[in-house]
């Protein structure tokens, strides 16, 4: 006989317009267990993640809460009760420091009832020190990098003391370490005897920290089991209801001639004398912790950030990239890691996003030809299989991952010769990775030069065709063929030896 | 829902819908509101009166398309009206019998216009200056610049305009009252342009999130500023028709202008946040708008009254977009 569950989620169905997102889904959580949440893009995790932080009232089906049941009706009943969650999708107030985003609506108050922004600080400071980070308490969050405001979400869940921690895919823009460091926190809530919910599309993190494994596909309750019964492959059947293979595809080759792509002595505020080649036909993987220039690198060359010396050629051409403009006409293409920011027009459609560098393409004597639109955009949304109920569904409503898959279509249809991929399958499921990687395969196999950036070391690893480490703004190693591994990688990245 | 299908045929066919939804919305409130017109006063459907509200609403709507195009992008433009003001009093000092004059007159309306709106648009862009306090310092400007040349170079600028001259713009085209075309065919090119063409896909898009649009690869600066230039060149062509209507210069004519036009805008549809709204919509706003202060005025309602119940309707439409968008 179980004890009593903290949480038993019972029959639970919730439509959209157009989308059954979950049908009669039922299982337990328990106190002090870490239970993960697997599926697909799309297969309804968040959306039940959101039912039990009170933003949506399931269609019918029911909760209880240590066998009592419960209606949540807001996110302050959610609260009330002790469930605390980070969204999949960032809740930061940009223009606040990072404790008054930590403690917002929580702020320590002095005796007066002004608010205590000495204990505000040092109370931040103390829960960002549980992270190991340096990110300072009196930063502005909207000069923080994705990975540092993802902390700063979990940092600002985990100031509820919480019986139960919602975590809508945490690590996605994290790298190894920064993961560590919160499965460490993981545990010591587990200790307390708090319950974890864990949403992650990278199950080595899955196996790692969880006891109890939950996979939804298609809305529908797959299986509820101890992690300890199941092994890798066996939960990417259930989620994707056919067995994977070659994750990778073969190693690409770099195809000669005149470089692509060519950077000498390039500096700026945060990089430091970068010299690099792209050939087409290659992918280069820019690798290294978490603030020491990779994407500062690719930002730089997309025209985003400046250039304060050093040139860069494109075909064997001095350029100058003052504005992405300039770069999308030499035939850069740029995928940001920030989707929401910097990647999508939210409340337009799937098609309007997917064609906005496109339209020259689709434009005929100055008009934009609709039937052509409408079919390529169809066609790249089959390939990547967005789960949409049609094109033209506003993409705001998507499932983050299919957010992900829309900003990908967009630059993968625009033909571009050179490729700047920063996080590119932040937030995809496993199976849908396969797709993207065969797709950047393809594009670097047909003559295009891809570069890389992403914290998720083995997809870098085993896309590239070299990696460059940085560290500190300057390229502390170029590796590759065998020459590139996880260790190698890592040692160049901290710089332990040489 | 196991493997969705997709794009559907009818889920494309409901979206379709959903698009239109805001723009069937106003143009069923607009058909209310002349049914309402036309019960009350038998005097609104004649006619001579519909002819006297279209050459009425030709100005307004001039300006209202330049001014949807500013929204789109989440701007905003409170210079227009003085721009009419401006070209305005200067055409009573240029406009003469000869059709040489003529030319000339139009382009110092299309030149001033054009040229307050790249004013705007380079403060917007370059100097990175909120484009409400840009345009209402051009507001300010511009209408001191058309007392000034009003009040000093009294002898040139005062008089009235060449009786010729308005006929071009207010006399009848075979049985079609030519205002009717002052407003139709900008409407069908603006409809065109931002429905049709890249350029009309780029105002949407950085309406909707101008990162993301700037790092698509669009000049987003560059659309900014035409905007503006299109907001400033709808004004000034609004300026001349008004010169023509009225055949008179006044360095205040164009005072509601802003407002009114906002209040077009808005009522159509176009979100104040950018991104979102069509020229069909600021049709019909424009004509509620028209119409409704005609039945008012044929109902002898006194103008105070007027204004609050403009308000009222403005409140009201938003109200129910409001409610709309949060339900999508
Ligand atoms: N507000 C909404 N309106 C319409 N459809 C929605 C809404 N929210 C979610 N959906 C749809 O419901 C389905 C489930 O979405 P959900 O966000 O729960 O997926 P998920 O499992 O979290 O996926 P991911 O791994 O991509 O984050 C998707 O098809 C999504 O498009
Ligand atoms: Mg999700």
């Amino acid at each position: 006989m179980m004890p009593t569950p903290l949480l038993s989620i019972e029959n639970i169905s919730k439509s959209f317009p157009g989308v059954r997102a979950l049908m009669d889904v039922s299982f337990a959580v328990q106190a002090g267990e870490v239970h993960a949440l697997v599926g697909e893009n799309g297969a309804g995790k968040s959306t039940l993640m959101k039912i039990l932080a009170g933003v949506y009232q399931p269609d019918s089906g029911g909760l209880h809460w240590q066998g009592q049941s419960i209606q949540l009706r807001s996110p302050a009943d959610s609260q009330r009760l002790g469930i605390s969650i980070i969204y999949q999708e960032f809740n930061l107030l940009p223009d606040l420091t990072v404790a008054e985003n930590v403690l917002l609506n929580r702020e320590p108050r002095t005796r007066l009832g002004l608010v205590d922004w000495r204990a505000l600080n040092e109370r931040t400071r103390q829960l960002l020190h549980d992270l190991e980070t340096d990110i300072d308490p009196q930063a502005l969050v909207q000069d923080l990098s994705v990975a540092q405001q993802q902390i700063v979400e979990i940092v600002k869940a985990l100031a509820i003391d919480a019986r139960l921690l919602i975590m809508d895919e945490p690590t996605a823009a994290l790298n190894p370490t920064e993961v560590g460091h919160l499965f460490g926190v993981i545990e010591r809530l587990k200790a307390r005897g708090s319950a974890v919910i864990f949403i992650s599309h990278r199950l080595d993190e899955v196996f790692t920290i969880s006891d109890t494994v939950t996979v939804l596909k298609d809305g529908q309750h797959i299986s509820t089991s101890p992690a300890a019964d199941l092994t890798r492959e066996e939960v990417v059947r259930r989620m994707v209801g056919r067995q994977l293979q070659d994750i990778f595809p073969p190693r690409l080759q770099a195809q000669g001639g005149t470089p692509l792509l060519e950077v000498h002595g390039l500096s700026n505020d945060r990089l430091r004398d970068i010299n690099l080649q792209l050939q087409a036909g290659e992918i280069l993987g820019l690798a290294g912790l978490e603030g020491h220039g990779q994407r500062e690198l690719a930002r730089a060359l997309f025209g985003i950030e400046p250039i304060h010396r050093g040139t860069v050629q494109i075909d064997g051409q001095r350029v100058y990239l003052r504005h992405p403009e300039d770069a999308m006409r030499q035939g850069v293409a740029f995928l940001s890691d920030d989707r929401k920011m910097e990647g999508l027009a939210l409340t337009l459609g799937v098609r309007e996003n997917v064609a906005l560098p496109n339209l020259n393409r689709f434009s005929r004597f100055m008009m934009v030809q609709h039937e052509d639109e409408r079919a390529v955009c169809g066609q790249i949304v089959e390939t990547m299989a967005v789960k949409t109920p049609g094109i033209e569904q506003p993409v705001r409503l998507l499932s983050g991952g299919n957010q992900q898959k829309t900003v990908l279509s967009k630059w993968l249809i625009s033909q571009p010769r050179i490729l700047i991929f920063v996080e590119p399958t932040r937030g995809i499921d496993v199976g849908a990775k396969v797709e993207i990687y065969r797709l950047i395969h393809q594009l670097a196999h047909d003559g295009a030069g891809v570069l890389m950036v992403s914290s998720d070391l083995l997809e870098l690893l085993g896309l590239s065709s070299r990696v460059l480490v940085l560290r500190e703004g300057a390229i502390a190693a170029e590796l590759a063929g065998a020459a590139a591994t996880e260790e190698s990688v890592m040692l160049a990245a901290t710089g332990v030896h040489g | 829902m196991t493997s969705m299908p997709l794009t559907t045929p009818t889920a494309s066919r409901t979206r379709w819908l959903k698009n239109w939804r805001d723009v069937l919305l106003i143009w069923t409130i607009l058909l209310v509101l002349v049914i309402v017109a036309s019960l009350a006063s038998d005097r609104f459907l004649t006619p001579f009166n519909l002819e006297r509200v279209t050459a009425q609403l030709a100005a307004l709507a001039l300006v209202a398309i330049g001014q949807t195009f500013v929204l789109l992008t989440a701007g905003i433009d409170l210079s227009v009206g003085s721009v009419v003001s401006l070209v305005g009093t200067l055409l009573v000092g240029i406009i003469t019998d000869s059709p040489e004059s003529w030319v000339l007159g139009t382009a110092v309306a299309v030149g001033v216009g054009a040229l307050v709106g790249l004013v705007n648009g380079l403060a917007v862009t370059r100097l990175k200056v909120s484009p409400f306090m840009v345009t209402l310092a051009t507001l300010s400007i511009v209408q001191g610049i058309a007392l000034f040349v009003f009040e000093r170079f009294k002898d040139v600028f005062e008089g009235s305009i060449s009786r010729n001259f308005g006929e071009v713009f207010t006399g009848n085209l075979g049985p079609i009252p030519i205002p009717l075309f002052v407003i139709i065919i900008p409407v069908g090119i603006a409809a065109l342009v931002l429905r049709q063409t890249p350029f009309g896909r780029h105002i949407y898009a950085l309406g909707s999130n101008e990162n993301a649009t700037r790092l698509s690869g669009m000049a987003t600066d560059r659309v900014k500023l035409q905007v503006y230039v299109i907001s400033g060149l709808m004004a000034g062509l609004a300026g001349l028709y008004t010169s023509a209507r009225t055949l008179s210069g006044n360095p205040l004519i164009g005072e509601n202008l802003a407002f009114e036009s906002i209040t077009a805008v808005v009522l159509g549809g176009v979100s104040l946040m950018g991104g979102r709204g069509s020229i069909l919509g600021t049709l019909a706003g424009v004509l509620i708008i028209g119409i409704l202060s005609n039945m008012l005025n044929l109902l002898r309602v006194p103008s105070d009254y007027q204004y609050v119940l403009r308000g009222a309707l403005l409140v009201l439409a938003v109200m129910l977009y409001a409610r709309r968008g949060r339900s999508a």
